[in-house]
């Protein structure tokens, strides 16, 4: 219940709640409502906050993924199939946060005021912010299947 | 940036391909101590090479994708810092993780050996082994130092004064 193993883990759940919820909170329910509530450029003037604090927190919590995930490949000691495709699935998520974030979200930030231009960017941001929440949700099925599917390759902790 | 990669890339191709040759015995027939300090720390800047190789490219990969010159660099330059100070440790765990077994690997030695004989199949196995091994502690890094440029973003981005934004929102 208290080995490194067992903390390591929940770090690691941790990290992926905190990434894909963040996410979807930004996309499904913030997003909406400040289209719904707010005029044009006080819009901006959020959405320019949020993606900054955002991005800090879903680019720092896919850190803390990445290093309790190699630590976990470790403590399993061996790799699968499928494992070696939820770990390319890793780095596209990552190169995609890392898209989304320091290239759109830096455009949006930058932006002088409310435009057609800065409209599509945030569409844009809200589409790879959706594509990057479904593809951890993949990661998240992947990662049942090597913990409980028929080729599993985790040993239950201790 | 560039010229760090080549570094990495040289030295990871000599090193590997010394291993898998066992090259530190020419070394050890010019300069005898030489190519004892050569033999015992060939493997080890084989792991680093890799690894370095890994977390570069993660690094270019991840500015790639960022389009703000000034914010790239100033992660770039953060993000080779701490890997270079992160890679005997990002080193040992890509080093570990490689061993473990994809494949029960005795295909490959069979038909080297059937296709070369004996004694070729042996040392073209040991070299393709040498390679993988490169070439699969260089894949564990790659992410390492994606995040890694991706954790700088975050610390500059967030550290950047807001600008109008705190101006607007506090009126």
């Amino acid at each position: 219940m208290l080995s490194l193993r067992f903390l390591v883990l929940f770090l690691h759940i941790v990290a992926v709640i905190v990434a894909l919820g963040g996410s979807l909170f930004s996309t499904f329910v913030l997003a909406p409502i400040l289209a719904a509530e707010l005029d044009a450029p006080a819009r901006l003037r959020v959405f320019r906050r949020i993606v900054r604090r955002l991005g800090g927190v879903v680019l720092t919590s896919l850190a803390v993924l990445v290093v309790t995930g190699i630590l976990n490949v470790l403590f399993i000691g061996g790799v699968s199939i499928l494992l070696a495709i939820k770990l390319i699935l890793v780095v596209v998520v990552i190169g995609l946060a890392l898209y989304q974030y320091g290239s759109i979200g830096v455009q949006i930030w930058r932006a002088a005021g409310p435009s057609a231009e800065v409209a599509e960017l945030q569409a844009r941001f809200r589409r790879i912010g959706l594509t990057v929440g479904s593809l951890v949700l993949l990661i998240v099925y992947l990662s049942i299947g090597l913990t409980r599917g028929s080729g599993a390759i985790v040993a239950s902790i201790r | 940036m560039g010229r760090l990669t080549f570094v990495a890339l040289l030295l990871g191709a000599v090193f590997t391909l010394s291993y898998g040759t066992g090259a530190h015995i020419a070394v050890r027939y010019l300069n005898p101590p030489f190519g004892a300090w050569w033999n015992s720390n060939e493997f080890a800047i084989l792991e680093c090479a890799a690894a370095a190789i890994g977390m570069l490219s993660g690094i270019r990969i991840g500015a790639r994708l960022v389009n703000d010159a000034a914010l790239k660099n100033r992660a770039m330059i953060a993000a080779v810092i701490v890997s270079a100070l992160l890679l005997p440790i990002v080193g040992r765990i890509g080093a570990q993780i490689a061993r473990f077994k994809f494949t029960n690997g005795a295909s490959v030695n069979e038909l080297l050996i059937d296709r070369f004989r004996y004694d070729t199949g042996m040392f073209l196995d040991k070299l393709l082994a040498a390679g993988v091994y490169s070439i699969k502690i260089a894949m564990f890094a790659l992410p390492f130092g994606m995040i890694l440029f991706g954790l700088a973003i975050a610390i500059f981005m967030t550290s950047e004064p807001a600008r109008d934004t705190a101006a607007a929102t506090s009126k």
